[in-house]
């Protein structure tokens, strides 16, 4: 056993004891802050949901801002319904999915593009490497549900690629879903892209 | 703790290290470009006296800066005058700059020449304007020089006895005698001696000149800039002839030059061009002479009636020749040199030598155009910071999940080193 001088001693010891709670205390946020995001993302998702279902009038103007419901996207074979929201800023994302402002709107002609979380917030697109050809995405908007059947393998590309959100000129709609890759990584991007098949018009009624 | 403050400053010392990677090495290049043109729309000397009449002057380069100049009158200028040590008249003359003063374009005129020329020579209206500036990051000028109306007259009386005006007069008395005498009897009578001849000289000009505007300019064109110079057409009619009727009476004692002169030149307007991208450094010329036609009139007929000699570029030709009203027109040629980053254009002056027995006649020169560029490419290399690139959104927390367990077992460490610590 180590011999001190007891005032010494004792001031080691109490360091010791605050660097090690310290150390504790870090690496239990570390490992509880992916279930406290998933926690925050679904009080998000809970008001964004009461507020979609009383946007169409901001939608069929066009003027949904940014942070704002813009349409739920559902993949029902991954177990997938989230409200996303439009822009794409960290702040908008914490919702766990965001539309890409400079692509066009849901149901329009062009390509849709929707990033989402991978392993916080909810990480809606968790599973995204697991889609497969004709996989369905479906997208509802305040005035329309379009149904899209995937038509691209999952892809890997670089963060500063973004050909497969803007520079995609083939006719016809199609939505392009993004998110980070691999888990746990922000290395790369995985993409996939749905082509759209089907649109139902659908009647909103005013609040 | 020592060794770790070590430790802790190396890691320090390696990330403020990796900093500059990001920085990336950048060759840039930027073209260095001279552009110069002038347009002169008459030049005129009578004796040892001269005059440049109708001036328009425009420089650029590249640093960027242009400088231009519309004058309506100067003194002889030679062949490459100073831009800014001009000898013009200030009232008819107009410089502008950039940077500097950007100028109106708006014209200022004169409309009298120095001693003794306005003696014998009536100016009417010489006028500059000039304009310069930047216009999209590249220099622009624009100019002017114009001459409404030019008259040589031949006034007699006693007052000028002290000019050499009179002995023109008197050479002109005597040397036209001989050209009386090819003239119809109509028109001998209607004038009854030289001296009616020279009363009506004496109320009209004996020589006429009217003028188009010089312009030179620098603009914008495509993706380079280009240089224009336009020097005047001209209309010039030579010793104005009294009309006279069927019946020998005098119609009207004096004569437009203009229209029923002796000789009615015409110059056409002279261009060169001359332009330079800014981008490559790759310079054009073009250039096109005027062309002249010489109406001379058949005296022998007492209707104004002509015969009409063109003269071809870089040709001669001399009318009324033996006879005191021998002239001399020398048509202009053009030339265009050309190199991988420079061109020159030239459409020369149209040279006239007129009445060249009346006590050395009057000598014109008319439409000199000029444009030149040159230009080089320079390469500058640059170390600049990569500009922020635009990343696809952020979608992805890094897995902590190692890094946290290492905490924890780094905390109960801690918590056996503190054991060996006694009470």
């Amino acid at each position: 056993m180590l011999m001190l001088p007891r005032p010494r001693a004792k001031t080691i010891r109490r360091a010791l004891t605050g660097l090690s709670i310290a150390l504790a205390l870090g690496g239990t946020a570390l490992i509880a802050y992916p279930f406290a995001t998933d926690l925050w993302a679904q009080r998000i998702q809970q008001g964004l949901s009461a507020e979609f279902a009383s946007s169409g009038r901001s939608y069929a103007m066009g003027g949904v801002k940014v942070g704002k419901p813009l349409t739920r996207l559902e993949i029902p074979r991954l177990d997938v319904d989230v409200i996303v929201v439009e822009g794409t800023t960290p702040a908008a994302l914490r919702a766990g999915a965001g539309h890409y402002p400079e692509t066009p709107l849901p149901g329009e002609v062009g390509n849709v593009a929707i990033a989402g979380h991978r392993t916080t917030y909810g990480r809606p697109f968790n599973r995204m490497d697991e889609l497969e050809l004709g996989d369905k995405v479906i997208l509802t908007t305040p005035i329309g549900k379009h149904t899209y059947e995937v038509v691209t393998e999952p892809g890997v590309v670089d963060p500063l690629d973004w050909s497969p959100i803007l520079n995609y000129n083939k006719k016809g709609s199609y939505v392009t879903l993004t998110s980070c890759h691999p888990e746990g990584s922000a290395a790369y991007r995985i993409w996939v892209r749905a082509k759209l098949v089907e649109t139902t018009q659908q009647l909103t009624a005013e609040a | 703790m020592k060794r770790l403050f070590a430790v802790a400053a190396s890691i320090g010392l390696l990330v403020a290290l990796a900093i500059p990677a990001g920085a990336k090495t950048i060759v840039k290049t930027h073209t260095d470009y001279a552009l110069a043109g002038e347009a002169r729309a008459l030049e005129l000397a009578i004796g040892e006296q001269g005059v440049t009449l109708g001036m328009a002057l425009s420089r650029a380069d590249s640093a960027p800066s242009a400088l231009g100049v519309g004058a309506g009158q100067c003194t002889l200028l030679g062949d490459d005058p100073d831009p800014d040590s001009l000898p013009c008249t200030d009232e008819s003359t107009v410089t502008t700059n950039y940077p500097g003063t950007p100028g109106d374009g708006i014209e200022v005129c004169a409309n009298k020449l120095p001693a003794p020329l306005d003696t014998i020579v009536d100016l009417r209206i010489a006028c500059g304007s000039s304009k310069s500036g930047l216009k999209n990051g590249l220099p622009f000028t624009t100019n002017t020089g114009k001459l409404a109306h030019l008259g040589v007259t031949l006034p007699v009386g006693t007052v000028f006895d002290a000019l050499p005006v009179n002995q023109v007069v008197d050479d002109l008395t005597q040397t036209l005698s001989p050209v009386l005498d090819l003239a119809p009897k109509e028109v001998r009578d209607a004038v009854e001696n030289v001296v009616d001849i020279v009363d009506g000289l004496a109320e009209t000009e004996a020589l006429a000149v009217e003028l188009a505007p010089s312009v030179s300019s620098i603009v914008r064109k495509g993706s380079g800039l280009q240089v224009t110079s336009d020097a005047a057409g001209a209309l010039i009619g030579v010793l104005g002839i009294p009309e006279a009727a069927v019946d020998g009476t005098t119609v009207s004692a004096s004569s437009d030059p203009l229209k029923n002169g002796l000789l009615i030149i015409e110059v056409g307007r002279a261009q060169a061009s001359a332009s330079i991208d800014t981008k490559s450094a790759v310079a054009s010329g073009a250039a096109s002479p005027a062309l002249v036609t010489v109406k001379v009139r058949d005296i022998t007929k007492p209707e104004p009636t002509y015969v009409e000699v063109s003269v071809a570029p870089g040709e001669t030709v001399t009318v009324l020749e033996n006879t005191p009203a021998e002239s001399t027109i020398t048509a202009a040629d053009s030339t265009v040199e050309e190199g991988a980053n420079s061109a020159t254009a030239v459409a020369d002056a149209v040279r006239l030598h007129l009445l060249k027995g009346v006590n050395g006649g009057v000598v014109l020169g008319l439409g000199r155009a000029t444009a030149a560029v040159n230009g080089d490419v320079v390469k500058d290399k640059r170390v600049i910071a990569a500009p922020p690139e635009k990343v696809l959104p952020f979608t992805g927390g890094t897995d902590m999940t190692w890094v946290a367990l290492a905490l924890i077992a780094l905390s109960e460490l801690i918590i056996l080193v503190r054991r060996r610590f006694s009470r």
